[in-house]
């Protein structure tokens, strides 16, 4: 019997054991303080549990403090994810869609424009989309919350296409992307913003804009070492900048071909 | 000569991916010429709607100005505008409210449109709105566009060739039996 019990026990704290290797999936939470109309965001969470893409729904609840609801894509607060023909957008519908303004509730919540329900489209960890936000302002800030569960696998990989690609880490972590650990650093490189791979990072209303310099910024067109990679615009050295977690960027690619970003994860689990 | 094709080949790849975007809808589409009373005015579940640039021009569509034969701009506004492929974007229509997304590059994107409103409920008859896109930039968020409501069925479209020739075939026999008539 004491056998048994021996055994049971060493059972049970073996299962035990076994359930915490197993129980890796951190869920989290990113706040970020909105004070103009349109923001980029990264996503860093996928759905919890899975970690797949997640759910719009679940991504940004429509009952957040701060969210505008209304009938249509001017008076709702705005979701628009960039796609191979142009944007799709979200509204967050009051529901208020029906004949003559008539409540709709299966149209209560993020409704993707000239339909009639709640989506069930999701978007992937790592993706860039815009949220537009119809009273964020300096002087009326909205905290907007992400939740879900944090990327846990080892890379991310995002197909970079030639010209526009809204970009975004993965990863609940800056991103330093001058450096080659990123792996931001298999572009196109060139002397100038024209000819180079671009960054541009939304702030204040403006775009701050680094290229993918080849160093030859010298007297001449002299090869600078110093400038041997990720060079904001007007400077002559690489850049120390960072793309804030859970922001987004554009990247430009002036290569005539896809390549792959392939992102390791920056913390460990 | 094969780097310059070569880049050549690159910039139009870049210039192919690149757009701007923006939105467009109505919350109702009336029809004035066909009121359905029992419907709020609502329109047939078949309206359409065609999107038409005008470049740096603000538009002015009235009666004569749409063929419905060739489905283009007619009269006075014959050549003023550019119809626009709906591939360039998405379109729907439900609940009598319509929603239109298009995307350009940021170099063509800016101007007047128009979308004209062509309701099988109402033949013969088209509605038309206009609005500016302007500012917009491969790197900007989409613009939107929001309307009340519609009104469609406001004007008289051009007559199709068959429907003239009746109306001429009919004027000629009037005019045929007032001289037997003498």
């Amino acid at each position: 019997m004491k056998k048994l019990m021996t055994a049971c026990a060493a059972c049970v704290l073996a299962g035990m054991v076994s359930a915490q290797v197993e129980s890796v999936n951190i869920v989290g939470y990113m706040s970020q303080t909105l004070t103009t109309k349109n923001n980029m965001i990264g996503l860093n969470f996928g759905a919890v549990g899975t970690g797949a893409a997640i759910p719009i729904v679940d991504l940004i609840p429509k009952n957040q403090e701060g969210l505008n609801a209304g009938a249509n894509v001017v008076t709702g607060d705005n979701i628009s994810v960039l796609g191979d023909s142009g944007y799709v957008t979200y509204f967050l519908c009051n529901g208020n869609i029906g004949k003559g303004g008539a409540y709709v509730a299966a149209a209560d919540g993020w409704v993707k424009g000239g339909e009639s329900a709640v989506t069930t489209d999701a978007i992937q960890v790592g993706g860039a989309f815009w949220f537009i936000s119809q009273t964020a302002a300096p002087a009326a800030p909205v905290t907007l919350t992400l939740a879900g569960q944090v990327a846990a696998d080892a890379t991310i990989t995002k197909t970079i296409k030639p010209g526009l690609n809204m970009i975004a880490n993965g990863y609940a972590a800056e991103i330093a992307f001058a450096d080659p650990a990123t792996g931001l650093s298999v572009g196109t490189k060139g002397a100038n913003v024209i000819t180079a791979d671009n960054i541009s990072i939304l702030a204040g209303g403006g775009y701050t804009t680094y290229f993918f310099c080849n160093g030859n910024i010298g007297k001449g067109g002299a090869y600078v070492a110093a400038a041997d990679g990720w060079v904001k615009g007007g400077d002559s050295a690489v850049t120390t900048d960072t793309v804030p977690a859970g922001a987004a960027a554009w990247y430009i690619s002036r290569g005539a071909a896809n390549f792959d970003w392939v992102c390791p994860r920056p913390y460990s689990l | 000569m094969k780097k310059m094709m070569l880049m050549g080949l690159v910039a139009l790849t870049v210039g192919l991916v690149q757009a701007a975007t923006f939105n467009w809808g109505t919350d109702a589409s009336m029809n004035s010429q066909n009121p359905d009373l029992g419907d709020v005015g609502y329109t047939s579940p078949t309206v359409t709607f065609q999107l038409v640039f005008f470049g740096g021009t603000a538009p002015s569509v009235g009666n004569g100005n749409w063929d419905i034969t060739t489905s283009n701009l007619a009269g006075s506004a014959s050549g003023t505008g550019t119809l626009v492929s709906w591939s360039s974007g998405s379109y729907n229509y439900a609940l009598g409210s319509a929603f239109f997304s298009y995307s350009a590059d940021e170099a063509v994107i800016n101007g007047w449109y128009g979308v004209v409103i062509l309701d099988s409920a109402s033949t013969g008859y088209f509605g038309f709105e206009s609005f500016q896109v302007s500012g917009l930039t491969n790197t900007s968020p989409p613009a939107s566009f929001q309307l009340g409501s519609t009104e469609a069925g406001e004007f008289t479209t051009v007559p199709e060739p068959t429907s003239m020739a009746l109306l001429a075939l009919g004027v000629a026999a009037v005019g045929l039996r007032r001289k037997f008539r003498k």
